[in-house]
């Protein structure tokens, strides 16, 4: 019975060495082998803050990317807010005249959109800049978007290239309001740390904005590792309120916005009437007191 | 003082929206018209969006009406009576126009065709209210207003005829309506409110006395603003409350100084002073429709 016992116990323990330790060692050279390069060349990544908060006073806000390379490597970020759809027109001549002639909507276009290295961006082979997104002229970001334009009865979808000029006006606008930034050099290393100060416009993308940090080896146009953090932002107190009441409840915002423009409309009426009510009294008063004295000076 | 105005998603100064809202408050109690005109560009320049912009000034044209038309009104300057059966016109209009612009559209050229057709007509308003306005200046005595009730001319002869005290005119309803009518459909082809149509029609067409046609004028442009405010909120979600305060608080106190120095100006002064903001608006349209623009592409939405 014992002999038996044994035998048993023998036969569990190949069974566990054969269907349970092999997958975990297979799995194990998986890692090393394929792992994501992040966790193989040691990319961390920390937000600060995590959360940005728009309330009234809103005058913009600076955010700390910070975290560690391999030594030596170059360090690429970038920022990209969630995609959204844009309108646009487009001006051409209708006869001798300027006048709208097209209108387009960009779909799938980030609101902000930006670059900070740690070197020079000329120095990156043109497919590691494809690669990573960090292209000075945001070609990334135009091949992901499309461009739907609409002129007359005639509607036409523009791809990539296509679209290139609507696309490069928006960023022309977006660039202006600081939303797509290149900071060419503005990430400082020391070691295998690198720091990084993002100052996001007053005019900000709402929503989870991806922080996307690369470790490269420029020379060669090679990735040495990668890593993702985010941040988000949202409408806080009365911003909040009214955002989510525009965008959720038409109807109610709307007589809202009439109520208040009719009260204030009648208040400021009510408060001018008065002011001249009282301008009425007191100059009718002076006037009282004036010709009185004259009245006695006379006498 | 900057605030952030969270529909806009833009960061502007207080004091300069106050301000911006105060002076086109007091061209809506000087003449009785919205002003979105001037403030619509005005916000788009100072970098709110068009949509943003073009919305939240027609709520700010509210205020500015309603106090505008309670300060004329107190004033015994504002024809409710005549100004509704003109209101009840252009809503009819201005339902008719909004279909007519889907249909002229598919024909193609219709937006080239409709804005030689506003330069024009801006032009000839402008020059007629100037030159006449001119002349009458220039008589030592003012033309005769509100003396005995006036047969509004060709409009006097149509049948249903009543007697409006306050503007002192005998006027036919068919008339009335028929012009509100009109004055609805052009405003909804040329995208504008009416003001701008609305007052020379009440001063020639009409012949009210200006003072009232400013107070009856802008009494209807109170209902276009309302309808209109209502409209972007549901479709476009686009009016920025917060934004619309600020310009509206200004905007309803503009009117009321507006309303007073409208009082003390003379007539004729007012309408060469409005000929002049008309001339200036078709100016503008004119440089536009001929020069090549800064930028080819811009932001869509707005007027």
């Amino acid at each position: 019975m014992a002999v038996s016992t044994t035998g048993v116990f023998t036969k569990a323990r190949r069974a566990f060495w054969r269907f349970a330790l092999l997958p975990v060692l297979l799995l194990v050279f998986t890692l090393s082998v394929g792992a994501p390069p992040a966790l193989a060349a040691g990319v961390t990544v920390n937000v600060e803050p995590k959360q940005i908060e728009v309330g009234l006073d809103f005058a913009g806000q600076a955010v700390d990317i910070s975290g560690t390379v391999p030594p030596g490597s170059e360090v690429l970020i970038t920022l990209a807010s969630p995609a959204r759809n844009v309108n646009l027109s487009r001006k051409g001549k209708a006869g001798f005249l300027w006048m709208n002639v097209a209108r387009a909507e960009v779909e799938g276009v980030p609101k902000m959109y930006q670059i900070y290295t740690s070197g020079k961006i000329g120095d990156l082979p043109p497919a590691l800049q494809a690669k990573t997104g960090v292209d000075p002229e945001f070609r990334t970001v135009r091949n992901a978007c499309t461009v739907k334009e609409i002129s007359g009865n005639r509607e036409r979808i523009l791809k990539g290239e296509e679209g290139k000029e609507y696309f490069d006006a928006l960023v022309k606008m977006y660039r202006r309001d600081h939303l797509y930034a290149v900071g060419e050099g503005a990430v400082r290393t020391e070691g295998n740390r690198f720091r990084v100060s993002v100052p996001l416009p007053p005019a900000v993308a709402f929503g989870e904005t991806l922080v996307s940090v690369y470790a490269v080896d420029a020379k060669n146009g090679e990735i040495l590792g990668e890593e993702k953090g985010s941040f988000a932002v949202r409408a806080v107190g009365l911003a909040g309120l009214e955002r989510a009441a525009a965008k959720t409840n038409g109807p109610l915002y709307g007589m809202l916005a009439i109520y208040i423009a009719l009260a204030a409309g009648l208040v400021i009426d009510l408060l001018f009437n008065y002011l001249n009510k009282l301008f009425r009294h007191f100059g009718k008063a002076a006037r009282t007191a004036r010709d009185s004295r004259e009245a006695v000076e006379i006498h | 003082m900057s605030i952030f105005l969270p529909v806009a998603g833009v960061q502007l100064s207080a004091y300069l929206l106050l301000g911006l809202g105060g002076m086109v408050g007091l061209l809506s109690g000087l003449f009785g018209v919205g002003g979105g005109f001037l403030l619509t560009p005005l916000l788009m320049m100072v970098g709110v969006p068009p949509a943003v912009a073009a919305a939240s000034d027609t709520n700010q044209i509210v205020a500015a009406s309603v106090s505008g038309t309670l300060a004329h009104g107190r004033n015994g300057n504002v024809d409710f009576k005549l100004g509704l059966m003109m209101i009840v016109g252009g809503l009819l209009g201005g339902t008719v126009g909004t279909g007519l612009v889907h249909l002229l559209r598919q024909l193609g050229n219709f937006d080239v065709v409709i804005k030689i057709v506003y330069v024009l007509m801006l032009l000839g308003v402008g020059t007629f209210m100037f030159i006449e306005s001119f002349q009458a200046l220039r008589k030592k005595e003012a033309p005769p207003e509100a003396a005995a009730p006036k047969q509004t001319g060709l409009f006097g002869r149509l049948p249903l005829k009543v007697y409006f005290a306050v503007s002192g005119v005998e006027c036919s309803l068919i008339a009335l309506l028929g012009l509100g009518f009109l004055i609805g459909i052009l405003a909804a082809l040329m995208g504008v409110g009416g003001g701008f149509i609305m007052l020379p029609v009440m001063i020639y067409l009409l012949r009210i006395p200006t003072l009232k046609a400013v107070g009856t004028s802008l009494f209807t442009v109170l209902f276009t603003a309302i309808n209109v405010t209502m409209s972007q909120t549901l479709v476009n979600q686009t009016v920025d409350l917060l934004l619309a305060l600020l310009l509206l608080i200004g905007s309803a106190v503009g009117a009321q100084v507006g309303t007073r120095l409208g009082r003390l100006l003379k007539a004729e002064q007012l309408r060469i002073i409005f000929s002049l903001i008309v001339l200036g608006v078709m100016v503008k349209m004119a440089h536009d429709l001929l020069v090549v623009p800064a930028s080819l592409i811009g932001p869509g939405g707005g007027h």
